[in-house]
């Protein structure tokens, strides 16, 4: 097996001193009354300023190749030996990449999608744009401190230059907060005649190297009608608009200055050029609506399908494309994640146009599976769409794409779609839940070439993926929208929402598919990938470590809305010892949608019994323990067990008669051993805690009545004492109460 | 007919899409208003509503509250509190696990908590948009007018079955009116009848003596 590892780094001036350096969004202003001329204009009359001030800014790649040549799929048989062997590797320090730039920090980036509303206006959804939803997206947006906000497509609901513009307006929350926001067209943004051209001019970072905070003076929506439409067709009046500015939910005011956040842009000029869109206004013709950008450790990958205006909401411009993303993906300078977006998925639920176009017949359910008798015309444009997404699926799965992220069709669906034609080639799909107030519901066709993860219908939704050196977590967030149909009344998101699902990947680890019913013993992995790699991804100090599942079944009964059985994908992720005596190994997948516990399983980690006292590792001093979630501390991982079970220690193998709650070392196996079924996901093997829980309210070693009793005391007394802020939120009160009942008659034996 | 129909179609899709795109948690007493006399007692039913109900795919369900009702003790006192409907169904407490937190001890304050051991999927799938969360008693001690409302500095706490907070947008407090005792009431009007009669008596003699 091949395995190619980039790195990009990218260190940038403070972004106060950019500012400083940069253009003055005033200055700006006036340049552009003086010029008379349309802002874009007066801008490129400033390129020479750009690139001055481009220079003061030191952008340094630096790529690695690692080359490794040896299998490191791992067999369960050879757990123990493989154990030994990535210690080895790390002894002989395997890789050499000394000059290494570290870009292990963590960092955020969001995702939201489909934002149209389709209702008339309740004073709050202004031009079929959820203002309102929007402002309530971006709050916690900013709140999580992402650097990035990806927006897959359908920006609007019915697209005017006026839906445009106004959707625009509403990114001003994230310029203000310093996110940078790249969006992407979808078919609804697209229906309009060149809706290309108002997008560069709406979200001219997209063209002018990443540069955000420029859309142009948003002072007064009379910008809107002068300089964008002056036959405006939209569904208001420039007057409601303005009313609804006014007294509704008026878009945030432009603070700042201009920042970049992103670089190495690039676009499919060569193949695909942009076609029947008149007045572009990139600086190059035909960049933008799609393209591909680098952020820290990431490569964003944005495919328009629309870049061909003669062909129509329904085919498809990006078979043209497919040069270009080959390239993108496979570039040896590109960073070591790459995330591919695009609006329209390749399996849908409810739609079956994807991303190569429209369904040949009405069989077909995206990819042709289950279609025969095909000939003519309709077996050609089979052929030809296969082979596209053959190409396409082939492309992301050789160059360790892991995630294809998309919207279209109004739910969240996460599945492993294989390629109709080499069905050893798979990647993950993401249909993003939307942020719309109309829902689709799946219907047939649905091909087997789909292996389904998690669903989730009816809901309005968001995304955080967090990247940490080469693991990604992501969470999904979602309010329920309480109709399977259409809603005409602004939700209140706020407050509401439920993080309803956590998935994740790392380049250091493996992902193991486990049907349901089957046993979750296959998932065995150890540090060798990890410590081959570490350097490329700016980390030291791994000790060589193994995990795996020891006993446990996928017992989820969880279906997709039609009725197939889901099936669990369960990632291995690895970060060095820290403070641990063991490497970190993150478990993600173990968790059904809004589900707070895992079946139950036992995990098993290894660590150099050899290096410590026999009497203490018979005494349990050791154990296996787990991260906390909210609070980061390191617990004994039985004491994440939800509700049941019986905690207690054995010097000894674990036995299939251990019930949950029994933990232990294994002095021959060399492992520390948990039955657990909680929701932490980073286990490692940690000196036995002796500090009492959080939980523990009365410090006597267990979590029960008494404890409950005293914090209810505490919420009767309106303690502000953070030692009964279980939860962390800042506030004593239910949640904290329920907090602890989840931790309450397994927490030290009953 | 075809016209009706149309009409029809066209109000229910009108109906469909003004549904609340998202529920309005709210707590409320009930009934509003009682009148006992001095001495009697009366039972508010306290229920949640706005919850998602099973229909959705996936709602929160209620996993605990906390909250404190205010009363003013010099008309009333709180007498007893129990959790779930009167006919002792609780929707929190499903496994009979559930952790139940009452203190009426100090004046004119009902402090109450209840936190269910029940996994989220079993309330879920129990749990209605609207349930009764307990009944609580009170008990007139002296003529008056008292409110009995939801702590206004100290809003209610709702947890779903994750131990995340739900958001409650209103609370519906009720109010308590006591009146004298009948026995009392009827010595009161017995007594100024008499007066008024004595008074009578003795003006009549005293026009008599006049003549």
């Amino acid at each position: 097996m091949q395995l190619h590892s980039t790195l990009t780094s990218e260190i940038f001036f403070s972004r106060s001193l950019v500012a400083t350096m940069w253009i003055h969004r005033p200055w700006k202003a006036q340049m552009r009354r003086s010029c008379g001329a349309t802002w874009q204009t007066c801008d490129n009359a400033h390129y020479s300023q750009r690139a001055f001030d481009k220079r003061l800014i030191w952008y340094g790649q630096i790529s690695f190749y690692v080359l490794i040549t040896n299998s490191i799929n791992m067999q369960k048989a050879s757990f123990i030996k493989a154990a030994s062997a990535a210690a080895l590797a790390l002894c002989i320090g395997a890789v050499s990449a000394s000059a290494a730039a570290p870009t292990s920090q963590v960092w955020k980036f969001g995702v939201l999608s489909d934002t149209q509303w389709v209702s008339a206006d309740d004073g709050k959804s202004p031009e079929s744009t959820p203002a309102s939803m929007i402002q309530q997206i971006d709050k916690v947006f900013i709140a999580q401190g992402v650097k990035v906000v990806i927006a897959v497509g359908d920006t609007v609901d019915t697209s005017t230059p006026m839906t445009q513009a106004t959707r625009a307006l509403y990114s001003q929350d994230l310029y203000n907060a310093g996110i940078a926001f790249y969006p992407l067209r979808g078919n609804h943004d697209a229906e309009l005649a060149n809706s290309g051209a108002n997008f560069a001019t709406l979200y001219p970072q997209i063209i002018n190297d990443g540069w955000n905070n420029l859309t142009p003076a948003w002072d007064t929506p009379l910008y809107i009608e002068s300089n964008l439409s002056s036959t405006d067709t939209g569904l208001q009046t420039l007057a409601k608009l303005t009313a609804d500015f006014n007294t509704g939910v008026p878009p945030a005011t432009p603070a700042g200055s201009s920042f970049q956040v992103g670089g190495n842009f690039s676009y499919p000029t060569t193949n695909c050029p942009l076609s029947g869109i008149s007045g572009y206004p990139g600086a190059t013709t035909g960049n933008g609506l799609s393209y591909s950008f680098d952020v820290n450790n990431v490569r964003f990958l944005l495919i328009d399908q629309f870049m061909d205006s003669s062909l129509g909401g329904n085919t498809s411009s990006a078979p043209a494309q497919l040069p270009w993303i080959s390239q993108q993906v496979s570039d040896p300078a590109r960073p070591a994640h790459a995330f591919v977006f695009s609006h329209k998925q390749l399996l849908g639920g409810n739609h079956k146009d994807n991303l190569f176009g429209a369904n040949v017949v009405s069989a077909d359910p995206g990819d042709g599976y289950g279609v025969t008798g095909l000939t003519g015309a309709n077996l050609t444009a089979m052929q030809t769409k296969q082979s596209a997404e053959d190409t396409f699926i082939t492309a992301l799965s050789d160059n360790n794409v892991h995630y294809y992220i998309t919207g279209h069709d109004h739910h969240h669906k996460m599945s492993v779609v294989q390629s109709p034609l080499h069905p050893a080639k798979a990647i993950h799909q993401i249909i993003s839940q939307s942020d719309s107030s109309k829902f689709y519901t799946p219907g047939t066709p649905f091909s087997a070439n789909e292996t389904s993860i998690s669903e989730d219908l009816y809901q309005v939704g968001y995304y955080i993926y967090t990247v940490d050196g080469p693991r990604v977590t992501a969470d999904y967030y979602s309010v329920p929208a309480n109709t399977t149909g259409t809603f005409a009344t602004t939700p209140v998101l706020t407050g509401n929402w439920q993080k309803a699902l956590t998935f994740g990947y790392s380049l250091n680890g493996q992902e193991f598919q486990v049907a349901q019913g089957n046993s979750y013993t296959a998932i065995s992995d150890t540090t060798a990938k990890a410590i081959l790699n570490a350097a490329a991804y700016g980390e030291s100090g791994y000790v060589g470590t193994a995990v795996q599942i020891l006993n446990g079944t996928n017992g989820s009964a969880l279906k997709t809305h039609d009725g197939r059985k889901l099936t669990k994908a369960v990632d291995t992720g690895w970060a060095p010892a820290n403070g641990t005596i063991s490497d970190i190994v993150t478990l993600w997948g173990l968790t059904d949608l809004a589900a707070s516990q895992t079946d139950t399983i036992v995990v098993s980690v290894s660590f150099n019994t050899s290096a410590y006292n026999a009497s203490d590792l018979q005494n349990g001093l050791y154990c296996l323990g787990s991260q906390d979630l909210k609070s980061g501390g390191w617990i004994n991982a039985v004491d994440d067990n939800i509700v049941g079970g019986t905690k207690g220690f054995v010097y000894g193998p674990y036995s299939s008669s251990y019930g949950l709650g029994t933990y232990g070392i294994d002095p021959v196996a060399g492992t520390a051993w948990a039955v657990v079924n909680g929701p932490n996901r980073n286990f490692a093997v940690i000196p036995t805690p002796t500090t009492p829980l959080p939980s523990d309210l009365n410090g006597d070693g267990v979590v029960n009545t008494a404890d409950a009793t005293l914090l209810s005391r505490a919420i009767a007394t309106h303690s502000t004492n953070p030692v009964y802020d279980l939860t962390g939120d800042g506030v004593v009160n239910a949640s904290d109460l329920k907090w602890l009942m989840l931790h309450y008659t397994n927490v030290g034996g009953k | 007919m075809k016209v009706f129909a149309k009409l029809l179609l066209g109000c229910a899709v009108a109906v469909a899409i003004a549904l609340p795109a998202s529920a309005q948690i709210s707590l409320s007493l009930s009934p509003t208003g009682y009148t006992v006399g001095v001495g009697g007692t009366e039972t508010y039913n306290l229920s949640i509503s706005g919850l998602f109900g099973s229909a959705d795919y996936h709602g929160p369900a209620l996993g605990a509250f906390a909250l404190q009702l205010d009363y003013n003790p010099a008309i009333a006192a709180a007498t007893s509190v129990t959790f779930g409907n009167s006919s002792g169904t609780d929707l929190l407490n499903l496994s009979g696990k559930a952790f139940q937190y009452s203190d009426l001890s100090t004046s004119g304050q009902i402090y109450l908590m209840e936190s269910s051991a029940d996994l989220a999927s079993a309330l879920q799938t129990a749990q209605s948009s609207s349930f009764t969360l307990a009944t609580i008693t009170l008990q007139g001690v002296a003529p008056g007018t008292t409110p009995l409302a939801f702590d206004a500095t100290y809003a209610p706490s709702l947890s779903d079955a994750n131990a995340s907070s739900l958001d409650l947008i209103t609370t519906n407090g009720a109010s308590l009116t006591v009146i004298p005792e009948p026995s009392v009431t009827a010595s009161v009007f017995g007594a100024a009848a008499m007066g008024f009669c004595m008074l009578r008596r003795k003006l009549s003699r005293v026009a008599g003596c006049k003549a």
